[in-house]
């Protein structure tokens, strides 16, 4: 056993390059993992003023500016009445239920891939950042129709306020007063793109999977590699296989002769 | 002239244990008196029978003041003359083994002289059967002779078949490449020197290429 032990460590010495060859999966993995677009950025531009009211989904008369929304997202993505109504236009027909994996993961997908920016000019950004395109319209497009909508319930709640404040006042105006028509429109078509990356976090577990599963082959090839060689190892070998007398082994000259020359300098 | 293939000079390798060992083994299998020669060969090429045969012969001239004659008999392939820093001999006029012995050198290894290979020999020669004579006739003119015969494997109509000519040898040694040489290549040589009714005095293992060791 000893003696296979170090046959297959010697193995792993003389042959240590074929190593290099568990790299090759990992490498190839990385490459098809490039080759393949696995990401999408689907993109909505809406443009609203940073002032404009938005209503607040808990309240039926509060508001809050465009600016506050912008800083908790959430309170736009995370809109319950807007999820029932998501599920409904994604799940046509199906009941919905609140607890329910259907829910929940439609719940996860747009906390995970919705994003609201600012842009430079008065207007704002909806983006859905994932693998499927088709999934990023449909969100890109609800939540952009629902930020408009928002805002031009913000703008007439804010009205209602304003002329509730002036009625107190005793001063003209009222109900009938309006803003702006429109205070939110998309701004062009909704843009989408294709990404492809070499790298990304989620690939690191397949990745050492791969390299463990490499380096295992080249290691058991090794093995066969070494099984399969039919020449003598030892004097042992020689003299059981021939059946002849083993005079004794010629060691290698050149280690004798570093050695000898290294003694001789000492 | 060639450079020297060995990393050591042949005065040094006759020194060494294991060499001193293989031959102390090799001569309870010999004739206690009289001249000897022994053929050395392997089943391929490249195996260390040119540093054995050297390393033996030396020796053996080194030992009882006997008469040595290495005798290079791989004129396909020929290297023992390298090891003594000799030059191959010219053997345009060659006739019989007792011509070929007139090209014999000293070595400067003491008691140890050399026949180094033939560049050259008269068209029509049955090399096998000047080279078993002149296995013969150094036989009678040396105390120990040590021929560096070709390998078994591979075979070619040129070679000095070391299975025709071991038949004139007291004895065969053959040298196994450990690491390197198939056994089942080893074994088919060794069946072929039993065939042809030679006395296989043992086996040389050259560790060179062994990683094991």
């Amino acid at each position: 056993m000893g003696f296979l032990i170090k046959r297959y460590m010697s193995s792993i010495r003389t042959r240590g390059l074929w190593l290099l060859l568990a790299i090759v999966p990992p490498l190839l993995y990385l490459g098809l993992a490039y080759s393949r677009i696995d990401r999408y950025t689907v993109r909505q531009d809406v443009g609203i003023s940073m002032d404009a009211p938005m209503t607040v989904a808990t309240s039926p008369v509060d508001f809050v500016r465009m600016s506050d929304l912008l800083a908790k997202p959430t309170e736009l993505f995370m809109d319950r009445l807007a999820l029932r109504e998501l599920y409904g236009r994604v799940h046509p027909g199906a009941s919905i239920d609140l607890s329910g994996p259907q829910y929940e993961a439609l719940l996860r997908a747009v906390d995970a891939s919705m994003s609201l920016t600012a842009l430079p000019k008065a207007g704002v950004r909806i983006a859905y950042h994932g693998e499927n395109p088709e999934t990023g319209g449909t969100l890109v497009e609800f939540f952009s129709s629902r930020l408009i909508k928002r805002a031009e319930e913000g703008v007439r709640r804010s009205h209602l306020a304003a002329s509730r404040t002036m009625k107190k006042a005793g001063e003209p105006g009222g109900a009938g007063s309006q803003g702006p028509d429109a205070p939110a429109r998309l701004m062009g078509t909704m843009v989408t793109e294709a990404h492809r990356a070499m790298w990304r976090p989620e690939r690191l577990s397949p990745l050492v999977q791969i390299a463990i599963i490499s380096l295992v082959a080249v290691l058991v090839l090794l093995g066969i590699l070494e099984w399969a060689d039919t020449s003598f190892k030892s004097e042992r070998q020689v003299a059981r296989y021939l059946g002849a007398p083993v005079l004794g082994s010629l060691p290698n000259l050149r280690k004798v002769s570093k050695t000898l020359g290294a003694w001789r300098r000492e | 002239m060639d450079a020297h293939p060995l990393p050591m000079d042949i005065g040094a390798i006759a020194q060494l244990a294991e060499i001193k060992r293989i031959y102390s083994a090799m001569e309870t299998s010999l004739p206690a008196s009289g001249p000897v020669c022994v053929l050395v060969t392997s089943a391929e090429r490249r195996e260390g029978k040119t540093t054995a045969a050297a390393g033996l012969a030396a020796l053996a001239a080194s030992r009882s003041g006997r008469r040595a004659l290495a005798v290079d008999l791989n004129w396909h392939a020929p290297a023992l003359h390298r090891c003594f820093g000799l030059d191959l001999v010219n053997g345009t006029t060659l006739r019989d083994g007792a011509s070929a012995l007139e090209s014999v050198r000293p070595t400067g290894v003491a008691d140890l002289e050399l026949l180094a290979a033939f560049a050259s020999v008269p068209d029509g020669t049955d090399q096998n059967v000047l080279g078993t004579d002149i296995m013969r006739q150094a036989r009678n003119a040396y105390d120990m002779v040590f021929v560096d015969a070709s390998s078994v494997f591979p075979t070619n109509r040129r070679m000095m078949d070391p299975i025709a000519m071991s038949k004139a040898a007291d004895g065969v040694v053959l040298v196994v490449l450990a690491g390197v040489t198939p056994r089942q290549h080893v074994r088919k040589a060794q069946m072929m020197l039993h065939t042809a009714g030679s006395k296989l005095l043992g086996v040389i293992v050259n560790q060179w290429r062994n990683p094991l060791v």
